[in-house]
Order: structure tokens, then sequence, then C-alpha cells
């Protein structure tokens, strides 16, 4: 899955995938545009998205994530562009036509009906009740929701209720499943849990599978491919580990794991003199001198050099704040000059606040955004 | 269904109870409005003429006296009601509250007919009050034991919704029980004060049982339109004195909404229900209050019921049916009751169905908004207008040959549709909230499963509001038994009404008659009450989860 971009926005962008996507996926949305009234939801969409694969359309609420999975399965109009589904242009065709399976964020479970009901609620009227019983009872057992067919959803947990939702969307056999957020209403131990249940479930189903999240940490435990949106746009896409490894901007960084970011401008080919008056070395890709840039570094890739060996430092940080959550500590800290601050990552537990820290910045876990990305 | 129906379904579901709601209730305003301003040329002279005549400037200025103090009277007892209900752990309090309600299922003629059994001139307790129950005590008393339950229902929904969480922190904070009454039951409960005393005074003004029994010198309003229009045909001037009753049922109205607005931001998802706890002094003062207050409404039932079964009340007291022989007695018989309830059941019917179809049109239609925007305010409008201003209103529109819906006139159509346009408010909001509690995502769900917004409405809607609509019902069936003011211009002489039998009977010195027509009405209405709530309870406990399929955490 890939945005075509009309050009390339940065050399680190990484469009490794291109050809996948100008063949066009499994499913594939064109210019997809959507107004209401004179607000633009969503501007000039294009995704591909892989047979089978699981994708995440991950973004801070209102980027237009669950607007753009409400025009996929037809219960919102697009303004503009259009969705092929198999090859087939599917946009003007009614939801129940487009052979998408939708799960609400708040499941949307008709509450007076029984669980049978639920999950049959939209299958076909030409089934005779043996064979709606016989597939309701399949469904349920794939969900693993065997014996609670005679319960209402209010006496289900929310697990369960999920669940429901699923197997109702699966009743009509659809192409694609689509999910809006659907881990959001459980609590977080849950929500750990059922994430590997519904991974599971979408290979065991082979399922071409579209999640709305807004946790980072979901769409990276669970996705193969995420859609960074914000504002309308799709910002990047691609694998998380690429995602994560080379976001294409600031935001992209920040919201997909954390990140520190240091102010500076390009002194030289390939040397970056931060604000706080070091000089760190990146490659500056033929930025021309003077250009004010960003150096971001995650936290866990700043390396705490030994006292000892002075070569290798690039800056030195006082830490202000000591945060041990087990398994690391993470370490704020400010640069000598005071002017910038950066958090670590370290599994040393022996560092106390107010310690003097020589590290090092290694060139080949930095990443260099021009200013006002 | 069609494509085509299928959309354009909602559309037309919003333009007829739009066109409905014109018929029913704007063009007939709209007549009376303009007639009250004169016929053709626009003219104050009518209002003019009303203030200068002195008995009707002076019914003006009782009514507003005898709203204010029925309002004094009834709220404080109606509060402590509520309170003991709500707040304390006394005990009875089911037989207390429906004790409480009797006066919601007879007409308001009836408390005035029980107090001129007890303190009229052959009064049980004639040498208490001298034999004069007759003017604006008497007015007054009657009143008050009629809305009573209203503003009872109104302060207990206010009083019942208190969040625990701010009693504890008073007390922790050291607050007496004094206080934290003062700082926060009171305020919690404003809105519910505010709409209870509103509801009373519009009750109240608007209100002709008690007049019309007790009233003799005390002229109000209602009796001035009653008696311009059906006594002297004096039309312009009962369409100046609906327009002078509906104007402070209007600002009511207004700023009961202005008053809910206000008390919606003070309340907080996050409330825990509140631990009663005893208090000796308290609960002793408010029992014996309670009981006392509960036994005049029973005394004044009983009273009514004993009337009727002695012969000469009270100098004969030997036991006599004589007074249910309703056909020798001017009213209308037995039929009359017979006709009630038959009217009763389709008002009922209609506007049950008409409030689940306005309440699902204003909340789940898409695509329809301004029809949608329309009828919302529309339906709020028909509690601003007594029921005499709507009756008359309906005689200038429905009884001008021009109109070709001059055919509705005098038929049994218009009694339903008076009746359902005048409590449609209460059962639109009613209906309004069941709706509004369903997920509105259903309909979307539903859409990518392939079914339309109609099988949502069939399978879902429909049976989740099923217990409102049994409440709506129930609303409509009580009201439209003990009316007498909506209905008594529009009723055909063919279609004679019990609670109109009431009042004819009672008018022409038959007291004892008009009573038994009056427990009668109760006592259909008791049946009806006891039927939809077992009604009630059945559907609750069939929707309420087993007990034993208790939600686990996966």
């Amino acid at each position: 899955m890939q945005p075509r971009r009309k050009k390339p926005v940065t050399e680190a962008a990484p469009i490794t995938r291109l050809k996948v996507a100008q063949e066009g996926g499994f499913v594939s949305v064109r210019g997809l545009s959507k107004r209401f009234g004179g607000v633009a939801a969503l501007s000039d969409i294009d995704l591909d998205i892989g047979r089978g694969s699981f994708t995440c359309l991950i973004g801070p609420s209102g980027c237009g994530k669950t607007t753009l999975l409400r025009i996929l399965c037809g219960i919102e109009s697009a303004s503009a562009g259009s969705i092929l589904c198999n090859g087939k242009d599917v946009s003007h065709l009614p939801p129940a036509a487009r052979r998408m399976g939708m799960v609400f964020q708040s499941y949307a479970l008709f509450p007076n009906l029984r669980v049978t009901a639920n999950v049959a609620f939209g299958l076909p009227r030409i089934l005779t009740i043996a064979d709606r019983n016989a597939r309701v009872a399949s469904l349920l057992e794939t969900v693993g929701l065997k014996g609670f067919e005679r319960r209402r959803p209010d006496e289900l947990s929310g697990g369960q209720q999920q669940r429901v939702a699923i197997a109702r969307a699966l009743a009509a056999d659809p192409a694609i499943l689509l999910l809006d957020e659907p881990l959001s209403a459980l609590d977080p131990h849950l929500r750990a849990h059922l994430r590997g249940e519904l991974k599971a479930l979408q290979r065991k189903l082979g399922l071409t599978t579209i999640m709305v999240t807004h946790d980072q940490s979901e769409a990276l435990a669970m996705a193969d491919s995420v859609a960074v949106m914000r504002d309308g746009r799709v910002i990047q896409c691609g694998s998380p580990v690429e995602l994560y490894a080379r976001p294409v901007n600031r935001f992209v960084a920040g919201f997909l794991g954390a990140m520190n970011f240091l102010r500076g401008s390009v002194s030289e080919k390939d040397v970056v003199e931060l604000s706080s008056g070091e000089m760190i070395p990146v490659p500056t890709r033929g930025l021309s001198r003077r250009m004010p840039v960003e150096i971001g570094i995650r936290p866990e890739d700043i390396e705490i050099s030994d006292t000892s060996n002075s070569v290798m430092a690039d800056m030195v940080l006082r830490v202000t704040r000591r945060e041990f959550v087990g398994a690391v500590t993470y370490l704020d800290a400010v640069s000598v000059g005071g002017s910038a601050q950066l958090r670590l990552q370290t599994r040393q537990t022996a560092i106390g606040e107010g310690a003097l820290l020589r590290v090092h910045l290694p060139t080949a876990r930095l990443h260099l955004f021009e200013c006002g990305q | 269904m069609s494509g085509f129906a299928q959309r354009q379904a909602p559309a037309l579901l919003a333009a007829g109870v739009c066109i409905g709601a014109l018929i029913a209730l704007v063009f007939p305003l709209t007549v009376l409005v303009s007639r009250s301003f004169g016929d053709g040329t626009f003219t104050f002279s009518h209002y003019v003429a009303y203030f200068e005549t002195p008995g009707l400037s002076r019914a003006f200025i009782n009514t507003a006296i005898l709203g204010l103090l029925t309002v004094v009277l009834v709220i404080p007892l109606a509060f402590a009601f509520a309170y003991a209900l709500e707040r304390t752990l006394i005990p009875g309090k089911d037989i207390l509250s429906a004790i409480a309600s009797g006066p919601l299922l007879v007409p308001s003629l009836l408390p005035a007919l029980a107090l001129v059994c007890l303190f009229g001139r052959q009064g049980l307790f004639a040498g208490l009050s001298g034999g004069d129950i007759y003017g604006l005590h008497g007015v007054l008393l009657a009143d008050a034991v009629a809305t009573f339950p209203h503003a009872l229902i109104i302060l207990r929904t206010a009083l019942s919704a208190a969040d625990g969480r701010l009693y504890e922190q008073a007390e922790i904070l050291g607050a007496g029980p004094w206080r934290i009454f003062r700082a926060i039951t009171l305020p919690g409960a404003r809105h519910g004060l505010v709409a209870a005393s509103l509801a009373v005074f519009a009750l109240t003004i608007t209100d002709i049982g008690a007049p019309v029994v007790l009233g003799r010198d005390f002229n109000v309003m209602s009796l001035v339109i009653y008696k311009q229009v059906l006594g002297q045909q004096h039309f312009e001037l009962g369409a100046v004195a609906a327009i002078l009753l509906i104007m402070p049922s209007a600002v009511a109205i207004l700023l009961e909404r202005l008053a809910a607005r206000r008390q919606a931001a003070m309340r907080s998802a996050s409330a825990t229900p509140l631990k009663l706890q005893p208090h000796k002094f308290r609960d002793v003062f408010l029992l014996s209050l309670c009981a006392f207050l509960a036994g005049c409404i029973l005394l004044l039932l009983v009273t009514c019921q004993g009337a009727t079964l002695v012969r000469l009340w009270p100098y004969d007291l030997s036991l006599t049916g004589q007074y249910y022989a309703f056909d020798r007695y001017d009213g209308g018989g037995w039929q009359a009751l017979f006709n009630s309830a038959s009217l009763a059941v389709a008002v009922a019917l209609c506007g049950t169905t008409i409030a689940f179809c306005g309440a699902y049109v204003s909340e789940r239609l898409q695509g329809v908004e301004l029809l949608r925007g329309l009828f919302a305010r529309l339906a709020l409008l028909p509690a601003a207008v007594p029921g005499l201003a709507l009756g008359l209103s309906y005689v200038l529109f429905f009884d001008d040959p021009a109109n070709p819906l001059h055919l509705l006139y005098g038929s049994v159509v218009l009694l339903l549709m008076a009746d359902v346009t005048h409590y449609y408010t209460v059962a639109h909001m009613t209906a309004v909230s069941a709706v509004r509690s369903i997920d509105k995502q259903l309909e979307s769900a539903a859409l990518t499963l392939g079914r339309g917004p109609l099988s949502v409405l069939w399978r879902v809607i429909a049976p989740m509001s099923a217990p409102a609509l049994v409440e709506i019902a129930l609303y409509f069936f009580v009201n439209a038994m003990t009316t007498v003011s909506v209905v008594v211009f529009l009723y055909p002489p063919t279609f004679k009404l019990a609670s109109v039998a009431v009042l004819n009977m009672e008018d022409a010195g038959d007291l004892a008659p008009a009573a038994a027509m009056g427990m009668m009405i109760f006592y259909v209405n008791l049946f009806a009450r006891i039927a939809g709530q077992s009604l009630i309870a059945n559907m609750r406990q069939l929707s309420a989860p087993s007990s034993k399929f208790v939600a686990v955490s996966a």
C-alpha cells in the first residue's frame, strides 16, 4: 500500500513499494475527497491495499480516518474520487453490494436482539431457517462465542460484544473487513489481549482488513501496513518498521513512537550546528548552508558514552528527571548550555538525577527534517 | 418497497407530520388570533371592549390571583411530599404515591364536587366552613387538589436525580443537615421547582372544572371564555380571553425551557446514587404530613363515592343505586361513558402512533433537516395552548363553511384531533427521550448489512420504545377521559361525553349523579392505569437481563 504522491517530498521518504502502488492493490482509492459544507474532511486520498493484508489508518482525532472508512463501506458518499475493489468501481454501489463488513466503534449491536438475531440480521432473506441457523452457528464458532447464542448484548462483556459485531460483519461473507477503533471501548488489559486475538482471527480467515485507530502501539503491533493521516490527507504509508525507521516528517516521527527534536541549521555539507552549539555530523542531502533544520533521534538510539572515551561524545547533558518504568529507565536531560532538552532510554538504573552524561548520537540513527515540515 | 419510495419515505413522513401539525394547530390558532383582532379589519377594539367590561377585567385579575395562590399553596406541600418519597426511608411510599396520583384520574370537577359534599351548605363539615365553600378559597382548594399530583411528578423527578458524592463531600466538610439542604438539595431541585410552579400556574388559570362548581361570584378567565362562547355566542370576546390565557402559558413554557437548559449543565455523568438515611424527627414529621395529605385526597374520593351511594347526602344515609341510573339525568347516560372510553382508546392509539412517528422524525431522520426542525418546534406549542383556547380555535377554524375541512366540524374526528393535539407535547417529549436513547449508529450498521432504516425501526426501535409507548398511550387515555375544556365546544349532540356530562349534571343541580359519573371515570382510568402499568412491568421483565446470564469480563 502506498499513497501515490505527485512528487517525492524528501529523499528520506521510502518509496520502496511504489511498484505495487502503480499496479493497484486489491482495494484502490483514487483521488477521494469529502467536503462537509465548506470543510474538507478528506482531500485527494490515494491508497492501495493488498489482498489479505491488515492495514491500519492512524492519525489524531479529526484527521478523517473514520470518514474514510465510512465512505469505503458506503454509508457516507464521497464528494469526488473513486473506490476500486478487485478492479471493479464500487463507488456508486449501495453499502450491501460492496461486500464490505463493518465493525463500528460502539459495535452498534441491536440491543434488544439476541446474539443469534444480531448475527443473522443481514443474512439474505431467501435462506431457509436451517441454513440461517447453520451459518450463524459456524460464525459464532469462528469468533469463539459458542454457547452465548441466547444472550442479549447487555449480557455480554465488552470483548464478547466486539466478537458479536465481528461475526455480524462476517455474516454476509465480505471481501473486506472494516474496523472502526474496535478496541477503544475496552479496558487496557483486555485491549492488549484482544489485539492478538483479532490479528489471529484475521490471519485465519485471510481477510483483507482495514482498521482505524488512534493508538500507535495498536497500529505498530497489528498492521502489515500503516497509513498515517492528518487533516484529511495521507501523510505516509508503509510497513510499521519502515514508518518507524524512516518517518517522512516530524509529525509521523512523533506520532509513531517518541522522538527528540533538536533545532539547528546546516553548517556545512553533512554537518549541522545545533542551536545549543554542538556540531553534529549528519547527511544533509544537498540542503544549502544556513538552512534551518531539526535533527530527530529516538530516546533508545541515544548512546550514553563511557566517561573515559571523550572522542565519541557529541553532547554533555545533565539529568533533570528520572523515571523508572521497570524494563527500562527514562531520563529527561538538558544540555549543559541549557537550550536543548532530550529524553533518553537506558537499561542502566544507577544514573540519578543531577548526573552529568556524555552522549553520542549515532549518525545512522539521526533523522533530518527541514523546519516547517 | 421500490427504491423511490424507500428514498422518499423520510421526506414523506416528515412532510406528513408537519402538515398534520399545521391543520391541527397552526391554522386554527392563526384564525383565533386574527378573530381576536377583528374580522377582516385589524382592530384592538375587542381587547378594549374586554377590559372596559368590569366583570371581565375583574376576571383577569382574579385568574392571576388564583394562579399565584395555588402555586404558593401547592408547591411547598408537593415538595415535602416528593422529598419524603425520594429522599427518606418512610414506610408506605407505594400507597402514598398511589393515593397522591388519584386526582390525575378524575376530571377537575370531582374534587370540587367533593368539597361541596364536605363543606357546602349541606356538607358533612358545614359547621366548620359556615357552609360557604364558594368563591376564591373553594376554587383554590379544588385546584390545589387537582394540580398537586402534576407538581408531585415533576418534583419527584427533580429530587430523584441526586449525586451521592456531593452529599458525602458536604458531610465530610462538616455541613449540617440544614446547610446541606440549602446548599445542595434546593439548588439541585431548582429547575424542578420552577417547572412545577409554572405547570401548576398554567393548569390553574386554564382549569374550568373547579370555577364552574365553586366559582359563583368569583369569575375567572376560563369561565369567561366558556360563558361568552356557549352562553352568548360572543366569539370575539372569547377569542380575546383565550389569547390572554395563552400568553402566560407561553411565557411559562419559555421560562421552563430556559431553566432546563441551565440545569442540564449541572448534571454529571459520573454521579453516584445517594444513600438514603433515616432521620427520626424529619421522618416522623414528613410521614405525618404525607399521611395527612394522602388522607385528604382519599377523603375527597371516598366522600364523592359515598355521596353517590346514599339517598340524600348527608341526611338520609340509606344506600341506593339510583344516582347511577344516568339515563334519568341530562348528560348522556351510560352511553356518554362508553363514548368517552371509545374516544379515549382512539386518542391513545392515534396519539401514541403520531407521537412515535413525530419523535422518530425529529430524532432519527436524515436529510430532511428543515422539516425536522419545524416539527420539533411545533411539537412544543400545544403545551402553551389551554384546552378552551384550542377548542375555541377549532370552532372558529372548522366551522367556517369556506373551509374545505368544514365537514370535520361536529364529527368525532375533530374531538380526536383536539385531544391528541392538546396532549401532544408531553407525549412527544416522552417518545423523543425513548427514541433518543437508542444508538444512532444502528441505522448505519443495518445499511452495511443490506437493511434499510425501516428494518431498524421495525425490529429494534419500535420494540425498544414499547414501554414508553404504553406510558404515552396511558397518558392520552386518562387525559382524554377527564378533559372538559378541550371538548366542551366541540362534541356533537349525538356523541355526549362523560366528563362533559359531569359538568352538565352539576349545572342542572344533580350533584349526586354528577359525582357518580365522575367516579365512573375514575374507575375506568384506574383500570386502564393498572392494566397499563402491569403491561409495562411485563415488558421490562422481558427485556431485563436474566439473572443466569450475568455479564462476565472476557
